[in-house]
């Protein structure tokens, strides 16, 4: 990997790295599921640093406090809750059954492992918050948890954590206020920093909704190739929202020149799918997750739970 | 490539219908059975000639989700066209369609060309919407109206191809042509230096 050539904004970044988690440590702290004792810091760079494969399911069961959640509820709940659907919702529901991650081993089969799994989940979440029931988009982020976490019910409690503790669910309610308040937030944050970048967006008549949408509404999973997608995923559920912001502009602050350059359809091509695989490449981490200096002054809100 | 006219079209309709599917397989020529659900929006391009004009089409492809319908007028603003889709074997997507004709009617340019594409005609025998009642429609509302199939790629080139046209006929009949904003201006400019510097590196295609 190359690094960034400039390291204006974190010039002691190596000296400020926390010492990261060995497997036993991971086993210890997936064993004790205990969040509030562990710390943040070094968490934090653990999961920057990459987390073992086979761990990552409990990793992030453990990051969203999923068995936490499903304790709350007694046990056959949520086999109750994809018994019997609305047939309206079940239709729009198994209409994009297949048209979610279609190329993945476990979700090409129509009626597969993958495919069931998704359908009960996406059922049982419709009846749980019937305010959201199924929106297009849901389907990725539910998907993207079931290969991680092989437990289908922890799963299921995993994503009601993403939509009621992240509150992703503000992104498909109706409206989506979340996605519009994401989208202002982030043209407050390029006009502060890179003002000359949105400028070249509306020169092309795009908007930042046509650029950066999905990536908010799937938390970076659409289009995304699915080994950065889970890397984004580990440091999301770990910081949520706040994370989203910081690597957006830590890409365009890393490609401004190349973006700048670009006109039209390869402008758009390269904001809203390659400028990832790009940066992921050519970028440590590391310098993608970092903070700006001057986050604080931005103050950017993030929306109420509704 | 000069190019003399650059349109905005945007594809409008409801989700699964096979917007996504008819703008690859016109600007792309490809058509994958396995197309993800579009979350957000697609932008292509292509480049065309009618009669003596070279006309560059920029396609928005919308997704069909009812719940961001608030996002839609960031796709369809300044376009002076739509391509609307419905899926011959849904009938709920013929009403969406009319729903979006409604809406444009009221929100988008005065100018705006509509074609609607009864889409999916490779499954004739699953047909809901009979034939005529489309047709009937689209002649109400001044629209054309295509039988077209992505996956056999029938109707497809002329269905795009007839909203480039109709555009084309707006202008010369309004005398002016629907001229371009100095942003959309300095955009052609910039195309045209691009295109320059390919063919000097050997590039084109």
């Amino acid at each position: 990997m190359r690094e960034s050539p400039n390291h204006r904004h974190h010039p002691t970044m190596k000296s400020r790295l926390h010492k990261t988690f060995s497997r036993e440590e991971w086993d210890l702290i997936i064993k004790r599921n205990d969040f509030d004792n562990v710390s943040k810091l070094r968490l934090r760079d653990s999961l920057i640093h990459g987390v073992p494969d086979d761990l990552r399911g409990e990793i992030w069961a453990y990051l969203t406090r999923a068995s936490q959640l499903s304790l709350q509820f007694s046990s056959g709940v949520y086999n109750r809750l994809f018994e019997s659907i609305d047939p309206n919702i079940a239709n729009a529901i198994e209409r994009d059954l297949h048209r979610t991650f279609p190329d993945h081993f476990l979700f090409c089969e129509r009626g597969g492992e993958g495919q069931r799994a998704l359908c009960n989940i996406l059922y049982a979440y419709a009846n749980y918050d019937p305010e959201v029931g199924y929106c297009q988009g849901m389907g990725f982020i539910v998907a993207c948890l079931i290969m991680q976490i092989s437990n289908e019910e922890l799963a299921f409690w995993a994503f009601v954590q993403v939509m009621f503790e992240y509150n992703w669910r503000l992104m498909f309610t109706n409206g989506t206020p979340k996605l519009i308040n994401m989208i202002k937030n982030t043209e407050k944050s390029i006009k502060y920093r890179f003002p000359e970048i949105l400028e070249h967006i509306e020169e092309n008549e795009l908007t930042l909704v046509s650029c950066f949408a999905q990536y908010m509404v799937t938390i970076f999973l659409y289009d995304t190739p699915l080994d950065i997608s889970v890397r984004i995923m580990d440091l999301f559920l770990l910081e949520g929202e706040k994370l989203m912001h910081r690597l957006l502009s830590k890409m365009l602050e890393l490609k401004r020149e190349k973006i700048l350059e670009l006109n039209s359809e390869e402008l758009y091509q390269f904001l809203r799918r390659r400028m990832v695989k790009e940066c992921f490449e050519e970028y440590h981490l590391g310098t993608l997750f970092t903070a700006f200096r001057n986050d604080q002054e931005l103050e950017l809100n993030e929306i109420e739970p509704a | 490539m000069e190019v003399d006219r650059e349109f905005k079209i945007v594809t409008l309709g409801e989700g699964r219908v096979g917007k996504t599917s008819l703008a690859m397989r016109y600007v792309r020529g490809q058509f994958n059975e396995k197309e993800q659900s579009t979350t957000n929006a697609n932008f292509l391009e292509k480049n065309i000639r009618i009669n003596e004009t070279s006309i560059k089409l920029n396609i928005w492809d919308t997704a069909g989700q009812e719940r961001f319908r608030a996002l839609a007028p960031n796709y369809y603003r300044e376009a002076k066209g739509a391509l609307l889709v419905y899926d011959i074997t849904d009938k709920e997507s013929f009403w969406k369609v009319v729903s979006w004709v409604e809406e444009l009617k009221m929100q988008a340019d005065k100018d705006i060309s509509f074609v609607i594409a009864g889409n999916k005609c490779d499954l004739e025998l699953d047909r809901q919407i009979p034939k005529e009642q489309a047709i009937a429609y689209a002649k109400q509302i001044g629209a054309a109206h295509y039988s077209t199939s992505a996956k056999s790629g029938m109707g497809v080139n002329e269905c795009f191809e007839e909203i480039a046209k109709l555009i084309l006929d707006k202008e010369s009949r309004s005398g002016s042509p629907i001229r371009s904003s100095k942003a959309r201006s300095r955009v052609i400019v910039k195309n045209q230096e691009e295109v320059v510097k390919k063919k000097k590196s050997g590039g084109c295609c």
